[in-house]
């Protein structure tokens, strides 16, 4: 299989609860689990706990807005560092946005203070428009005033709004593109998870027998595309798929022909087949329905089953923002030659047949799948070329497990 | 580049909450014959995807059947607002955790969900949303795709409710507070032009789009303006376009379309809409310049340019 021609990811912004920056989220996954903290909502006639991953708790005191510009701006800098943008490359470069909360947060801090300063009858629920809320701050601090697109398709927002800045790309449309994937703590989605019994009690543990839930993250990664392929070193998204699957509005189909689906068309879309991946990113989500229907694809399109991870874990599910996290984060770990165990798992589901890996490992240069799947049969596959070589001495091997 | 638009679709509806029991219709009796199973638990907002998405359908030309590889849009502005609206009361106001279908509902891809079930639709179902802009965000991502043969048709609906009462979501939507509220349902089924294809069924398009622009400068703008073809051709603007005099030396040859359609996001889903049923003239440039300057710019024909 030749190289590619794709899409090269040229810079990288990561903030999450691993800290802000690559450098800081790799020293996080070497650190082998997330920073898990535990939120108990008073605001409810009966208290609510949820585990959450968040990010730099000491800015807890800052206003939402603040944290919200503050993750934007510490992500979009360490991706724009060192690309010699141009102002007017800047001015005019598309951004690609994916979040499932946007600015609900916001919204929740407004109506709350409302509420609050005795206000009742004129507060107004959703008093503004959270789609705006990103695209507009991108626009006014930093000048980014090409086309926005705002995707809002759940837990593949972002990763449909990475194959929309390829494709705009690949079109001849754009030289650069800016993808953002934006998830922040808020209180709807916190409790609309909990009303669904789909939050973890204590820890997320993908694929593992005793797996009871997934724990909610917040983060903020940016990636800068450029049309030209890069030469040696690097990251390269070949391409990828978005499909739907109606079997339910709220988990893939559970016997895997959707998922398989996808994945069958990114490999077709990208010109490589299931023998050239080396490793996937699973979407690994810790709940029971999605690791059976995920495994199940999985073992569908591959025999044997290459080595495969989770990165929630570590970061928590980023929902619309996973698809830009987890690929920031897969460029990571590409980038230093190594998978990352996958945390939280340590006893097989024979159900599932599929087992993560369990110690990190030798990535070589060659092709990577990632997975995301979400609410409302949204299922998304995207293919990577990695031409980084492995630094460490430690030998690949194919089953950790 | 053009987009074919094979079929369309248009629902539309004035709100007007001085009698509030009349101010919504029931949409129910209108999508009960669209669809091919009684969904339940649908929120308004689902209500309108699948009415306007169902009248496109029951639109298509004879023998024309939907693919289901064809590639769903829905664009908006707000998305389902009433449920965000619902949800948030609950948890400020009632102290309450949503329950899951509320929930699901807020989810503004939830639309699409069932519009594909509905259609039995299995490529992709993608929201966008612009502002005021949002159709013509969902046409250059749908342009993306069809120039990039992602797909080779597309539907694109442009979905707006605007929920009770309307003084609030005025203040929401920050337009004064007389201003007329409406809802609607726009959809286009498009694909790349295939004109051996038409002459062989003998079936017309419905149109075509110009592959849609966002204009950082003006001065370009107005010399593409300009550079085109003298023909039959109405222009519908924003106000702040109107005035400005890179464009009104330009725009004062046009004869101006502004259909009596009240506030919505994708109000030029509407006046598109509004255009084709009218079949009068042959083309129609729609130019919206939103608070940044930028001008984001549609043009629909009749006939191939």
């Amino acid at each position: 299989m030749s190289d590619c021609t794709g899409v090269g990811v040229v810079g990288v912004g990561l903030t999450t609860c691993l800290g802000e920056g690559i450098s800081a989220n790799l020293t996080g996954l070497a650190r082998g689990e997330g920073n898990y903290r535990n939120h108990t909502l008073n605001n409810f006639t009966e208290p609510l706990q949820g585990t959450f991953l968040t990010c730099r708790p000491e800015l807890e005191a800052a206003t939402v807005r603040q944290r919200m510009h503050h993750m934007l701006d510490t992500a979009l800098d360490e991706a724009l560092q060192g690309a010699n943008l141009d102002s007017t490359q800047a001015r005019v470069i598309p951004v690609f946005i994916g979040s499932s909360s946007y600015g609900i947060a916001l919204a929740e801090d407004i109506y709350a203070k409302s509420l609050r300063s005795g206000q009742k009858e004129d507060s107004i629920a959703t008093p503004v428009s959270g789609f705006h809320q990103i695209g507009e701050h991108l626009q006014n601090r930093h000048g980014l005033l090409g086309p926005d697109y705002s995707f809002n398709t759940a837990c593949t927002a972002s990763a449909n709004a990475v194959l929309a800045a390829v494709q705009a790309i690949r079109t001849g449309g754009a030289q650069y593109a800016l993808v953002i994937g934006f998830e922040m703590f808020n209180l709807t989605t916190l409790s609309g998870f909990a009303g669904m019994q789909l939050l973890a009690s204590e820890v997320m543990r993908p694929f593992d027998i005793r797996r009871n839930g997934l724990v909610l993250g917040e983060g903020c990664a940016v990636l800068l595309l450029h049309a030209a392929a890069l030469n040696n070193e690097g990251i390269i998204l070949c391409g990828g798929a978005s499909e739907t699957d109606t079997y339910s509005i709220s988990t893939a189909d559970p016997n895997g022909s959707s998922i398989k689906s996808v994945m069958l068309r990114a490999m077709q879309d990208s010109g490589v087949t299931a023998k050239d991946i080396k490793a996937i990113k699973a979407h690994g989500t810790a709940t029971p329905m999605n690791d059976i229907a995920e495994a199940a694809g999985m073992n569908a399109v591959f025999q044997p089953l290459p080595p495969f991870f989770c990165l929630k874990p570590y970061v928590g599910h980023t929902l619309g923002a996973c698809g830009a996290v987890e690929l920031a984060l897969m460029a990571a770990t590409l980038g230093v030659g190594e998978l990352p165990a996958s945390a939280g798992f340590e006893r097989p589901d024979p159900v599932l047949r599929a087992q993560p890996i369990t110690a990190s490992m030798n990535a070589p240069p060659g092709y990577y799948m990632l997975n995301y799947f979400g609410f409302g049969g949204n299922n998304c596959s995207l293919i990577v070329h990695s031409k980084y070589r492995p630094r460490g001495s430690r030998q690949a091997s194919p089953h950790a497990t | 580049m053009q987009l074919e638009i094979i079929a369309s679709s248009s629902y539309y509806r004035d709100v007007d909450d001085s009698e509030p029991a009349t101010a919504l219709i029931d949409l129910k009796e209108l999508i009960r014959p669209l669809c091919r199973e009684n969904y339940r638990r649908l929120d308004r907002y689902i209500q309108l995807a699948l009415l306007g998405s169902g009248l496109c359908k029951r639109n298509l030309p004879p023998g024309k059947n939907l693919n289901q590889e064809t590639a769903l849009y829905i664009a908006s502005g707000m998305s389902p607002v009433s449920s965000k609206w619902d949800v948030q009361e609950q948890i400020f106001r009632n102290h309450m955790p949503p329950k899951p279908a509320h929930f699901i509902n807020t989810l503004s891809n939830s639309a699409g969900f069932y519009v594909a079930r509905n259609l039995e639709l299995r490529n992709k179902n993608i929201f966008v949303s612009r502002g005021k802009q949002s159709f013509e965000a969902g046409l250059q991502l749908l342009g993306l795709d069809l120039l990039e043969a992602g797909c080779d048709e597309a539907l694109l609906g442009a979905v707006e409710e605007s929920p009770l009462p309307l003084s609030r979501h005025r203040q929401r939507l920050e337009v004064p507070p007389d201003t007329p509220m409406a809802e609607g349902s726009h959809w286009f089924l498009l694909r790349r032009p295939k004109e051996l294809d038409t002459a062989k069924t003998g079936v017309a398009p419905v149109g075509y789009f110009d592959f849609p622009e966002s204009w950082l400068d003006s001065a370009a703008l107005a010399a593409w303006i300009e550079s085109l073809p003298p023909q039959d051709t109405l222009v519908h603007c924003d106000s702040h376009t109107a005035s400005d005099r890179a464009f009104s030396r330009l725009l004062a040859g046009m004869d101006r379309y502004d259909p009596p359609l009240a506030y919505y996001a994708v109000r030029t889903a509407g006046v598109v809409c509004t255009f084709i049923a009218q079949q009068q003239h042959s083309s129609l440039l729609c130019i919206n310049r939103d608070r940044l300057g930028r001008h984001h710019v549609l043009r629909f024909c009749r006939t191939l340019p």
